[in-house]
């Protein structure tokens, strides 16, 4: 299930941001070095949760900074 | 009677009815009934009467969208003074140039961004919205000691000349040309009576009960569409301080929203990202304009989100300009000009031209940039290229340097100076490519001045100075 949620999250922000996939290590920051503004914000997190069949706070994502923190903010149930 | 005597009369006669709900973190919902509509009004006029804000004074305000943002505006309008909806995203570059062009008296703004605009508050009245509250900041602002580091430049002389505040003005409120700075449009209370009107006749307002407010009331059409529209022909407002389709759906359907106007590209994620327990149509009237909708958006649009889709032209200096009709929408255009608008294409090049009681008049401090847009016969230059079709307007393309992100317009060349401002930087191109900014910057390896940017150190960079909206999502690195 975790690997689920990685490779999805990844391809997700694969497909959204055009970059390749092998590109979007743990320590990317999502919006200074993808250069994701808060239109494209929304479409992710509406996209990762859509694929992952989740609702998570919004505002809270808005704190997450790195790929990596989305990927564990996903597979950490009791955090949503 | 005066259009704030009328707003405020108008949600007064409402009494118990909502005119506002707002939907705020974690979908706290809380409801503003005309009287209580009327009662945030007139206290936030009393705060600003308290303050020493007087009749004729230029009020810059940088609020959150909010009944609060709506009353404050009456409140204003209503002492006569000249208010300049400014957006929250604003960095250095853009408060610079703004508040050396308007000289505020005043500045309203919350509480979670009183430091930021702390460089520009000087000796100015400063009110701090709290909740419900407005308050004067007790603060010694003049103590203030800006950070070297810091970005946010002195502010300069304003421009030589004037282009006067004539009475009836209600407010200025900045766009662009692509001078790469922004430009003041002075904006009458005509101007946005007419826009509500206009804009009430072509959607039937007497058929909508209940909107859905996510457009910024920052922007003019904004004002006119989600403030002036609903109190003058009583609609109910809901606002949604968040635009996560999942979140838009549930208010859609708990409100019965009937009328949504959005950007297209906000029409495209409620599209994309539908109700997972229900599907068809969500609402009556969707109304898109600010950038351009497809015929193919238009048609998925009606099988998807609304019975009626309408699309429209406006910009600052003129909105809305041009709209389809209820009833009579035809796809790939942005409708007719609205009544009350005489319009001509360029001979030369198609540039459409507008003339009437709905235009600005010029843009503030700038006299030359006003010669250069108002022709002496009162022809306001749009810089778009349209084409006529059967009396509808059909955008073409830009004629000035300015292009639209998600519905925002960004000056190319106000871009381009940021990114040249870094040390390193020798030369820069900026283009948009689909609906993303993309820019090619040549550092100067040449120079010892600081250390080669990455491209997310750049974005860093134009972040303390821009506006996020206006950050290319695309960098490209190239040696000189």
């Amino acid at each position: 299930m975790q690997e689920n949620v990685r490779e999805t999250i990844r391809k997700v922000f694969s497909e959204v941001c055009k970059v390749r996939v092998e590109q979007l290590h743990d320590d990317v920051r999502v919006r200074e070095e993808l250069g994701i503004d808060s239109l494209l914000g929304l479409q992710l997190l509406a996209a990762c949760e859509q694929k992952l069949g989740v609702e998570v706070d919004e505002e809270a994502c808005a704190e997450l900074e790195t790929i990596g923190e989305f990927i564990e903010y996903f597979e950490a149930p009791t955090k949503r | 009677m005066s259009l704030a005597g009328e707003l405020v009369a108008r949600a007064a006669a409402r009494e118990a009815a909502p005119v506002f709900v707002e939907y705020g973190a974690k979908e706290h919902r809380s409801v503003w009934t005309g009287a209580e509509f009327v009662r945030l009004v007139h206290r936030v006029g009393c705060s600003l009467d308290e303050s020493g804000v007087e009749p004729g004074m230029r009020v810059a305000v940088f609020l959150h969208n909010s009944a609060f943002y709506a009353a404050t505006i009456i409140a204003l309008l209503s002492r006569d003074t000249v208010f300049a909806p400014l957006k929250l995203d604003y960095r250095a570059l853009e408060l610079s140039a703004i508040f050396r062009d308007l000289q505020p008296h005043a500045l309203i703004t919350e509480s979670a961004h009183r430091e930021h605009l702390a460089p520009y508050c000087g000796d100015r009245i400063v009110l701090i919205r709290d909740g419900n509250k407005l308050g004067r900041s007790e603060d010694s602002w003049s103590s203030y000691r800006p950070n070297p580091a810091s970005p946010a430049s002195p502010l300069g002389p304003p421009p030589a000349g004037t282009t006067a505040v004539a009475d009836g003005t209600a407010s200025i409120n900045f766009t662009y040309r692509g001078h790469g700075y922004p430009l003041g449009a002075v904006v009458s209370q005509a101007q946005y009576r007419h826009g509500a009107e206009v804009l009430a006749g072509c959607i039937d307002a007497a058929r909508c009960r209940t909107m859905l407010v996510v457009l910024p009331m920052a922007h003019i059409y904004g004002l006119v569409a989600c403030v002036f529209l609903p109190l003058l022909y009583d609609i109910t407002a809901v606002l949604c301080h968040s635009m996560h389709p999942r979140r838009l759906h549930r208010i859609i359907t708990a409100e019965a929203v009937d009328f949504l106007p959005v950007v297209p590209e906000i029409a495209e994620l409620l599209a994309r990202f539908p109700p997972s327990d229900t599907s068809g149509i969500g609402v009556e009237l969707l109304v898109t304009g600010g950038s351009r909708l497809t015929v193919e958006q238009y048609q998925r649009f009606r099988a998807t989100l609304a019975h009626e889709v309408l699309n429209g032209y406006g910009l600052t200096e003129c909105t809305p300009a041009s709209l389809n009709l209820r009833g009579r929408a035809r796809s790939g255009t942005d409708g007719p000009p609205v009544s009350g608008l005489e319009v001509k294409l360029a001979e030369e090049d198609g540039e459409l031209l507008i003339r009437g009681a709905g235009v600005s008049r010029g843009y503030y401090r700038r006299p030359a940039e006003t010669d250069a847009a108002l022709s002496p016969e009162g022809w306001f230059h749009t810089g778009d290229v349209f084409r006529l079709a059967d009396g509808h307007l059909c955008f073409a393309r830009e004629r000035k340097a300015t292009r639209k992100v998600n519905g925002l317009m960004v000056d190319l060349a106000e871009v381009r100076t940021a990114i040249l401002r870094h040390p390193r930087v020798y030369e820069v191109k900026v283009a948009l490519d689909g609906n993303r900014l993309r820019a090619v910057v040549t550092t100067d390896s040449g120079s010892a001045k600081a250390a080669i940017p990455t491209a997310g150190q750049l974005r860093e960079y134009l972040g303390e100075r821009l506006a996020g909206y206006k950050i290319p999502q695309g960098i490209e690195l190239t040696g000189r």
